[in-house]
């Protein structure tokens, strides 16, 4: 099987985090303190019907849904569904993850809900999690800084709108450095990856430990070679692997080194369409990691990026006051005070 | 020896004869039988509800007891919402996403925001320089916001049950944006 060049997995990587032609989804969560949730869908596209199984979240008939068509005065028509669950906890919004046949199947996703007694209040945290896609990246945040890791996660349509309005100049530019420090994150951890799967896969041959540790001082040299595109020829040619780690050791461990390539191609080659999720918390909302929209509700984009090489955690916080245990600690607190003053009177 | 024996045995006598005699005896014998029926009475009518209701503040281990849990309702009470409100405090820092629109929420690092919500008084306004072509373009947004909403308010005003719909919409919506 012909390997696809290193080039074109990150490009196809970011053709698909920029990919349009999906439905545009929105998941409210609307979450109760019991722990239950209703699950809220809109989709709409202006492609057709929409198929339950283009929509990016799992859905199927036990949903209510309901279907309309919206004619804009240009003449446009968008197709819209609606759908509502009610999930009785968030262990059967996973049970759904885990059975999900939906266009993102492949993404490992779940839900958490905690709460926690706080004698004066009671705290919520609903969380909801896309897992992962590789386990031996680096983390975003070592490459940028606060200003472009805002950029980074800002969704596709503030970029747009922020690129083409005013101030557009300095926006472009920034977009470009979050742009090739992007590529340079993937590329980095793309080469951290397959030096992992190489390890794997060559485990318990002799000197493979030297080996590994050979590549992983020459990571950064491997990654500035993608980026200047000189890897694929000088991979293919064997140039490259025989510098590193001599050839002798390039003819034992060549098939294995093949293989890791083509096990990261695969990790990197999942699809993803994003959709934007909501979170309604019960109560005043305390924390949220997410945006807030003009209802005040939490919202996050969702992007392929955000969860390579972390998980993509999206929570929110609220609180319901205990009103009962307000009252009582109050009538405590006035029955000790006057206890010491009527101590002091009679004295 | 023996003449000083009954010597002490001769006053051993005279005092024991000579006993101290009363002459008033059944007025003090009065005295302190009303002494005593006072003091009966007394405790009858010291005996009531908030002396059973605090008869706690005179037991040294439930009044340091209970005391102690007061404090420590205090402390709970105090940290608890402290913390609430710093964590409410920091939400103004997040982003607000409207309409494809993001506005970067107000820094708050040195703390001014929590004591502001804290005494309970508005932020200071501050001041912003915005240059001529910013005011224009403010001013021609509004112009042209005013002139395209001028048929829909004019329909609103026009119909009270509408009217009245729109209200109460505007103010649930003001209501939420408070209560985050």
């Amino acid at each position: 099987m012909k390997r696809k060049s290193i080039k074109t997995v990150v490009a196809l990587l970011t053709v698909m985090v920029t990919s349009c032609g999906e439905p545009e989804t929105v998941v409210t969560n609307i979450v109760h303190p019991d722990g239950s949730v209703t699950r809220k869908l809109e989709i709409r596209s202006g492609e057709g019907e929409i198929e339950l199984s283009d929509v990016q979240v799992p859905i199927d008939s036990t949903w209510i849904i309901r279907d309309s068509l919206e004619i804009n005065e240009d003449g446009d028509t968008t197709w819209v569904k609606r759908a509502e669950k009610f999930f009785t906890g968030v262990d059967e919004i996973n049970q759904d993850y885990l059975a999900d046949s939906s266009s993102n199947s492949g993404i490992k996703r779940r839900t958490e809900f905690n709460r926690k007694f706080k004698w004066f209040n009671n705290e919520y945290r609903f969380t909801e999690v896309i897992g992962n896609t590789i386990s031996n990246g680096y983390p975003v945040s070592d490459f940028m800084n606060e200003e472009e890791l805002d950029w980074f996660y800002s969704p596709d349509d503030v970029v747009v709108d922020k690129l083409s309005g005013p101030d557009s100049l300095r926006y472009k530019a920034l977009s470009d450095t979050v742009d090739d420090k992007t590529d340079k994150w993937i590329y980095k951890s793309l080469v951290s990856e397959w030096i992992a799967s190489f390890a794997e896969l060559a485990k318990g041959k002799q000197g493979v430990d030297e080996i590994v540790e050979k590549f992983k001082k020459n990571e950064e040299h491997i990654t500035n070679l993608i980026i200047e595109e000189k890897f694929d020829s000088l991979w293919s040619s064997g140039i490259i692997f025989k510098e590193m780690i001599g050839e002798e050791n390039a003819m034992r461990f060549q098939a294995d080194a093949d293989s890791a390539l083509e096990n990261i191609d695969d990790l990197f080659m999942i699809d993803f369409e994003h959709y934007t999720v909501r979170i309604v918390m019960p109560g005043e909302i305390i924390g949220t990691n997410g945006f807030i929209d003009s209802l005040g509700v939490p919202l996050w984009p969702t992007n392929s990026n955000y969860f390579l090489t972390e998980p993509y955690v999206m929570y929110a916080e609220s609180k319901t006051p205990n009103k009962w245990a307000w009252i009582f600690s109050g009538i405590f607190l006035l029955f000790v005070l006057a206890g010491i003053m009527f101590r002091m009177i009679r004295k | 020896m023996e003449s000083e024996e009954k010597k002490y045995q001769k006053v051993l006598n005279i005092l024991k004869k000579s006993k101290p005699v009363l002459s008033n005896a059944s007025e003090l014998e009065e005295n302190v039988i009303n002494i005593i029926s006072q003091k009966k009475r007394t405790k009858v009518r010291s005996f009531n509800i908030l002396d059973f209701i605090f008869g706690w503040v005179y037991v040294g281990w439930m009044r340091k007891a209970l005391i102690t849990a007061s404090i420590i309702i205090v402390i709970v009470f105090v940290y608890q919402q402290t913390v609430i409100l710093r964590r409410v405090s920091r939400l103004d820092n997040r982003t607000m996403l409207i309409e494809n629109q993001m506005f970067s929420g107000s820094k708050d690092e040195d703390g001014r925001t929590l004591l502001y919500r804290l005494s309970g008084q508005k932020l200071p306004v501050k001041n912003i320089i915005i240059s001529e072509k910013q005011l224009d373009q403010i001013m021609d947004s509004y112009n042209e916001l005013e002139e395209k909403y001028s048929d829909l308010i004019k329909l609103i005003e026009e119909d009270p049950e509408l009217k009245n719909y729109v209200e109460e919409k505007l103010n649930e919506k003001n209501k939420k944006k408070l209560n985050l």
